[in-house]
């Protein structure tokens, strides 16, 4: 039972703008293997085609989507292979362009 | 130096930031990227509030499908450039202030030169190839920027203090696909007016601006909401590189 609890990580994900309807929820929290990155979580939230085919472009993250972790772009960090960590935001969206 | 006109005029205004505040507002210079969707917003509340100097720049002439959102343009200017009439519809809002605009592509060439001796950049461009642009001549000129985009009912702002804030580049480094995008006028119209507040707010020097936040709009379930963002130390346009 310890050793259970103390491998997993808790994490905040937050959805924005057209993702909201994509995943159906503004916010969620999500369980991981402790030494989860980026890619596991993102490969837990794209449980059906439709979201998968809004965030992986041949199996790697489409570019321009904002995907931060504490504020922080994954592009900054390590991008799919960025660790998490117990208590981390995760915040993703599709960035508006136009004017 | 305010003249009685200026007091009549300004006067709900300055109840808020006071005769120096409306000083402060008629002594800067904006420069305002675009003359499209955000810009009639912004550039419209800026010109009334009295922004001495809005330099308007657009390369654009203007097109039926742009008259459910730009309303800085009516029929009647179909086919015309769009820098010309949005500053000749300012001057009209504005008599007393100095507004220029220029009919030129921003690019990686003129961008300086075009933002030189400007005491702030408003970014209401339908691009990031341009608003990157912008973004590294705000931080090589020391300027601040006023972002703001949209796309369908959702939209973002935020406001970028060089030295200090995290940067464009720090929060979208990959550039969306350009593409023309669905708009509905009055969202646009939303975001606009909050960069135009937060002009007069950081002219001023009152309340708290965007600074490290961006702030998501969502116009179909009506909600606001910040993001906390963080600056990228190695950031190329803003940091260390």
């Amino acid at each position: 039972m310890w050793k259970g609890v103390d491998r997993i990580l808790k994490i905040k994900v937050k959805f924005f703008a057209s993702f909201r309807e994509l995943f159906q929820e503004k916010e969620r929290e999500v369980e991981l293997q402790k030494g989860s990155n980026m890619r596991d979580l993102l490969n837990l939230l794209c449980d059906s085609s439709k979201r998968r085919d809004q965030i992986f472009e041949g199996g790697e993250l489409k570019p321009y989507l904002a995907i931060l972790k504490n504020g922080k772009h994954i592009y900054h960090l390590k991008g799919l292979e960025t660790r998490l960590e117990e208590g981390d935001t995760v915040v993703i969206f599709p960035p508006a362009g136009g004017g | 130096m305010l003249s009685e006109r200026d007091l009549q005029r300004y006067e709900r205004q300055i109840r808020i930031f006071g005769e120096g505040g409306q000083e402060k507002l008629k002594n800067a210079k904006v420069f305002i990227g675009g003359a499209g969707g955000l810009s009639a917003s912004v550039s419209l509340y800026l010109a009334a509030a009295g922004i001495g100097r809005i330099r308007i720049v657009d390369h654009d002439i203007i097109k039926l499908s742009n008259l459910n959102r730009q309303i800085l343009f009516t029929d009647n200017d179909l086919g015309k450039r769009k820098s010309d009439c949005a500053g000749e519809r300012l001057k009209r809002v504005n008599p007393n202030i100095e507004v220029e605009a220029v009919t030129e592509t921003i690019n990686e060439k003129n961008v300086s030169k075009l933002v030189a001796n400007f005491d702030l950049i408003v970014d209401a461009l339908d691009n990031f190839a341009t608003r990157y642009l912008l973004n590294r001549a705000a931080h090589v000129n020391n300027i601040p920027l006023f972002h703001g985009a949209v796309e369908g009912l959702y939209g973002q702002a935020t406001t970028i203090i060089p030295g200090q804030t995290a940067c464009l580049r720090c929060i979208f480094p990959v550039a969306p696909t350009s593409s023309t995008v669905p708009v509905i006028g009055s969202f646009c119209g939303i975001i606009g007016c909050i960069q135009a507040t937060e002009v007069i707010k950081y002219i001023n020097g009152i309340g708290k601006l965007l600074e490290n936040k961006l702030l998501m709009l969502d116009g179909l379930n009506s909600t606001i909401e910040e993001i906390e963002i963080q600056k990228n130390p190695r950031c190329e346009d803003c940091g260390k590189g």
